[in-house]
C-alpha cells in the first residue's frame, strides 16, 4: 500500500466477491466504480468507457487481462490501464490493495475522463 | 451548404445537398468519417457542431439519447446543416485521406416481396442506376415521409448490380418493415444511399471463416457466402457457421445453406441453433440436412466451433444480444478485434 492518507482507503468487497474476469459495479460515497479480478490481481476504475462513456459493467468484455468495450471495440490492458488496438485513451485506475481477504480501494477523488479535450482545437472556438 | 469537417489531423470541405445528412455528404466525397449503422442507432458518428448550425431529422433516434447538447454533440447520420458550418470530428481519423468508397444517392423500387418465414420476407430493389458493392455491405433505404433511413444488407452479390436482394424482419413498431408488410406486395419507391458498411469480406483475403448470425442478420453473410460459392472459395478455405432463430419454423434460406454445405463438405460446417426452449419436443435433430442445436448462437458456437475460432476471420450479424455474446466468445478465444467484423444495426 502506498504512503497515501489512510483516510482515502475504503473497503470494497471480499476477494471472493470478485469473479475472475467479471466486471462488478460498486458505489462508495456516491462515487461509482467497476472492479475486476485478474488472477491474483484486483483492479478498480471508473464505470464509463473513456471513448463515449458507455457503462463498462455492461459493455465491457474481459478476456484474460484485456478489457474490450463492445460498443466500438476499444481495448485496454487491465493490469496497467494502457490502451490497445483502436483505443485512443488509457483507462484511469484507482489504486487497490488486499488486506485480510478484503479488497480495498484508494479514492482520493473521483476519476473522470476529459471528454471535452477536443475543445483544445486551436481553430475551433465555442 | 458548405460543410467543413475538422479535427487536430486536418480539415476538409464538402458541399452538402438539400436534405442530405452530414454523414452522407462526407462519405459521398470519400471523407473517412466514423460510422457503423448510418441510421441513428449506434452513435459511432457522434461529432460536434456550433449552436444553431445543424438540425436533426430524427431527434428521438436511439443513438441521440446520450448526446450532450451543451457540447454541441450531434449524430452525423441524422443531422442536416441549416447554414454553412464547421463540424468537429473526434478521434484520430485523418479526414484528408480518401476512404476509397463513394456511396451515392439514387432512387429505387421495392418489388417482389415474398414472405419466407413468419414475419420474415425477401424483397428486391430495382435501382435506377447499377451499383458496385462489396459482399457484406448495406444500403440505406427511406420510404417517403419517413424521418430517417434504415440500413438493409444485400443478400445477393454481383460486382455490378441493378437488382440487389434483401431480407427483412417485420419489427413491431418499425415503420419501414411494418409499412412493407402491411402494404404486402405493393411496390414502393424509396430513397437509396449507399453502398455502406465495413463488415465486408474479399476472397482475396485468403482467410478461413467463422460466421455467427441470428435471424435476418444473416443478410450480409449470405452475400459473402454466395460470392464465396461462386468463386469456389471454400475448396481451399474453411467455413464454420452457426445460424440461429427462436423456433425451428423461423428458419429460412436452409435449402441454399445445405447446398453450400454439400458443395465442399470437408471444409464447410453449418449448424443451426434455436433459442426458444419452451417446447423441448418440437426441435428435430436436423432440418434440411443441417444439424440443429438448442441454445443461443454464441452458446452453440462455443459447443461446435470452439477449436475453429483461433486464426480465423469472425463475421457476425444479428441483434445486439447475439452480437455481444458472440463478441465475448471470440474475444475470450483470443481473436483480435481486427479479425472481427460486424455492423451494429441494433
Amino acid at each position: 500500500m502506498s504512503e497515501s492518507n489512510e483516510d482515502d482507503w475504503y473497503p470494497l468487497c471480499s476477494i471472493d466477491d470478485l469473479a475472475e474476469g467479471t466486471l462488478k459495479k460498486f458505489e462508495i460515497n456516491d462515487i461509482a466504480l467497476v472492479a475486476v479480478r485478474i488472477g491474483d490481481e484486483h483492479r478498480a476504475f471508473p464505470p464509463f468507457c473513456p471513448h463515449m462513456s458507455e457503462p463498462l459493467h455492461e459493455s465491457g468484455i474481459c478476456a484474460g487481462a484485456v478489457l474490450t468495450c463492445s460498443k466500438h471495440l476499444w481495448q485496454w490492458n487491465l493490469l496497467t490501464g494502457e490502451q490497445q488496438g483502436p483505443a485512443e485513451k488509457a483507462l484511469l485506475m484507482y489504486e487497490t490493495s488486499v488486506r485480510q481477504a478484503q479488497v480495498w480501494v484508494r479514492i482520493e477523488k473521483e476519476l473522470v475522463y476529459d471528454y471535452q479535450e477536443e475543445d483544445e482545437e486551436d481553430d475551433f472556438e465555442w | 451548404m458548405n460543410v467543413t469537417f475538422l479535427n487536430k489531423q486536418g480539415r476538409v470541405n464538402v458541399e452538402c445537398r438539400e436534405g442530405e445528412t452530414l454523414l452522407q455528404a462526407g462519405l459521398r466525397y470519400g471523407v473517412p468519417l466514423p460510422y457503423s449503422c448510418g441510421a441513428g442507432v449506434c452513435s459511432t458518428c457522434i461529432a460536434r457542431s456550433k449552436p444553431g448550425t445543424v438540425t436533426s431529422m430524427w431527434p428521438q433516434a436511439p443513438g441521440a439519447q446520450n448526446l450532450n447538447p451543451a457540447k454541441g454533440e450531434c449524430l452525423l447520420c441524422q443531422c442536416v446543416p441549416v447554414s454553412n458550418c464547421e463540424i468537429l470530428v473526434p478521434g484520430k481519423v485523418v479526414l484528408t485521406e480518401n476512404s476509397g468508397m463513394s456511396p451515392q444517392h439514387q432512387f429505387g423500387q421495392l418489388v417482389n416481396l415474398e414472405e419466407i418465414a413468419p414475419s420474415v420476407a425477401t424483397f428486391e430493389l430495382e435501382l435506377d442506376q447499377p451499383i458496385t458493392f462489396l459482399a457484406g455491405q448495406y444500403l440505406l433505404l427511406r420510404l417517403p415521409a419517413m424521418e430517417g433511413y434504415r440500413p438493409y444488407s444485400m443478400t445477393s452479390f454481383s460486382t455490378c448490380s441493378q437488382n440487389p436482394t434483401f431480407v427483412i424482419k417485420c419489427v413491431p413498431g418499425g415503420r419501414f418493415s411494418e409499412t412493407l408488410f402491411n402494404d404486402k406486395f405493393k411496390a414502393a419507391r424509396v430513397d437509396v444511399f449507399g453502398p455502406m458498411g465495413k463488415a465486408t469480406f474479399d476472397p482475396a483475403e485468403e482467410r478461413d471463416l467463422t460466421c455467427m448470425v441470428g435471424g435476418s442478420g444473416i443478410a450480409g453473410i449470405m452475400s459473402i457466402l454466395r460470392q464465396s460459392r461462386d468463386t469456389n472459395y471454400f475448396s481451399e478455405h474453411k467455413l464454420t457457421m452457426v445460424f440461429g432463430v427462436r423456433k425451428p419454423e423461423d428458419f429460412f434460406f436452409l435449402d441454399e445453406l445445405r447446398e453450400i454445405q454439400e458443395s465442399v463438405p470437408a471444409n464447410i460446417n453449418i449448424h443451426l441453433a434455436v433459442s426458444d426452449s419452451s417446447d423441448s419436443n418440437s426441435v428435430p435433430a436436423e432440418l434440411a440436412g443441417l444439424p440443429i442445436w438448442r441454445g443461443f448462437v454464441h452458446e452453440v458456437a462455443e459447443r461446435v466451433m470452439a477449436k475453429d475460432l483461433s486464426g480465423r476471420l469472425g463475421l457476425l450479424g444479428g441483434p445486439p444480444a447475439m452480437l455481444d455474446g458472440s463478441l465475448r466468445l471470440l474475444l475470450s478465444a483470443g481473436v483480435p478485434v481486427h479479425d472481427i467484423r460486424y455492423d451494429k444495426f441494433g
